[in-house]
């Protein structure tokens, strides 16, 4: 009954993360440690890999879709991996309650984030890299027209990237907040193809530490099978969702979530 | 207006072509791996049922032992889970060296450099997995 009220969990954080482009994890880890009990470095290595399942799902229609930047998102996953692998070896290092601590921090820091207002700033000229590596590129509008953008603070968005990384293993979450946040914000991309390119990298930045993890003995197939597949499901039902539901509601409703979570992760921390 | 169809650069189309055959790829990564997840879960859960609380005090067990218990007691549910769990961690590997293989045949060095340095430094992440 635990396991099928878990599956249904899992249901619901691949809903939600799929629309807010999270990938899940950020709901999955308070879910079994909170409700279940499990432990935290359980309930981190079975978030990691429901964050690889969210990516590689959404991913597939967003590239047909095009848009993903596939240029762009190659050459920062060079600092999301690099600082996934970081993260993976401190985290080995770190208690129990540092990690919740931590957790609850990047909690209230997403929760700030996503009160912010977004609009749309497009970049009027490429940084030099973006021109070196040919990062600018073009997608198809709400029209269905096809719109070409620019990249602007490369080396910015590539440090931010770094340290999406290293949350990322410590607290087994994509951080896909950080990465949109990077790409729509200090790169000045479209904000759609920040999340799409955002969706595509998480699944390579939980993937480097989740194999760890996995190698390791710590994804356990109890916890992760439910996991996985109820975030299939959801991310499913929310990626065909997302053009009937205000994303603005979604948000304001996510930040209500993340706030109640992080104070009870800190309670828990600080026992 | 598709995408393919928006774009008149024989190499755009190229490119185009082949993030389709990733997703693609991905796609049924992702189908052959929920079904193994799924066909494992529901064996494991016929067996033994509730389990979540046996997993409230941290007990490390390297996933060898895990396989070679499994294997010796015949269970395949757990074995499927964890074929299911392996497919779906070497998806993002997998769709990693198709893209180095895409820049590659786009004559892309600096790209294919990186999603080569990506792919080795994610198989590298499995080895630090394993206690020498």
């Amino acid at each position: 009954m635990y396991e099928l009220l878990l599956f249904a969990v899992a249901i619901g954080a691949g809903f939600l993360g799929a629309l807010l482009g999270l990938g899940g994890g950020i709901i999955v880890v308070p879910a079994l440690t909170l409700l279940y009990h499990v432990d935290i470095r359980y309930a981190i290595a079975a978030s990691l890999i429901s964050v690889v399942a969210t990516s590689s799902g959404a991913a597939a229609s967003y590239l047909k879709d095009s848009l993903t930047n596939l240029r762009l998102a190659v050459f920062l996953e060079v600092g999301t991996v690099v600082g996934a692998i970081s993260g993976f070896l401190i985290a080995s290092h770190i208690s129990s309650k540092a990690l919740y601590v931590l957790f609850a921090v990047f909690l209230l820091f997403s929760s700030v984030m996503m009160l912010r207002k977004r609009e749309e700033h497009p970049a009027l000229v490429d940084h030099p890299w973006a021109t070196k590596l040919r990062l600018a590129s073009g997608y198809p509008d709400d029209k269905g027209v096809y719109q070409n953008y620019k990249v602007s603070n490369v080396p910015f968005g590539l440090f931010v990237m770094l340290l999406a990384g290293v949350l990322s293993a410590l607290l087994g979450i994509g951080s896909g907040i950080f990465k949109v946040l990077a790409m729509d914000g200090a790169m000045k991309l479209p904000i759609k193809v920040s999340s799409a390119t955002s969706n595509f990298m998480i699944g390579v930045t939980a993937s480097a530490s989740a194999s760890a993890y996995f190698i390791r003995g710590d994804v356990r197939p109890e916890i992760a099978s439910p996991v996985a597949l109820g975030i299939i499901v959801g991310s499913y039902f929310g990626a065909k969702s997302m053009s009937r539901i205000p994303a603005a509601r979604i948000r304001q409703i996510f930040v209500v979530v993340l706030a109640i979570v992080s104070l009870q992760m800190i309670w828990k921390g600080v026992q | 207006m598709t995408p393919l169809e928006s774009h008149e650069n024989d190499k755009d189309k190229e490119l185009i072509r082949l993030e389709l055959a990733i997703s693609i790829f991905l796609r049924w990564g992702v189908f052959v791996s929920g079904t193994l997840l799924a066909i494992g879960w529901v064996g494991l859960w016929l067996k033994s049922g509730d389990v979540l609380e046996n997993f409230r005090v941290y007990r490390p067990e390297h996933l060898s032992v895990t396989i070679d218990t499994a294997w010796r007691a015949h269970d395949y549910a757990m074995l499927s889970s964890i074929l299911g769990l392996a497919v779906l961690v070497a998806l993002p590997i997998s769709r990693v060296l198709l893209t180095a293989y895409l820049f590659i045949k786009q004559k892309d060095h600096y790209l294919a450099a990186m999603a080569l340095f990506v792919f080795f430094a994610l198989l590298g992440s499995f080895f630090l997995g394993i206690e020498i």
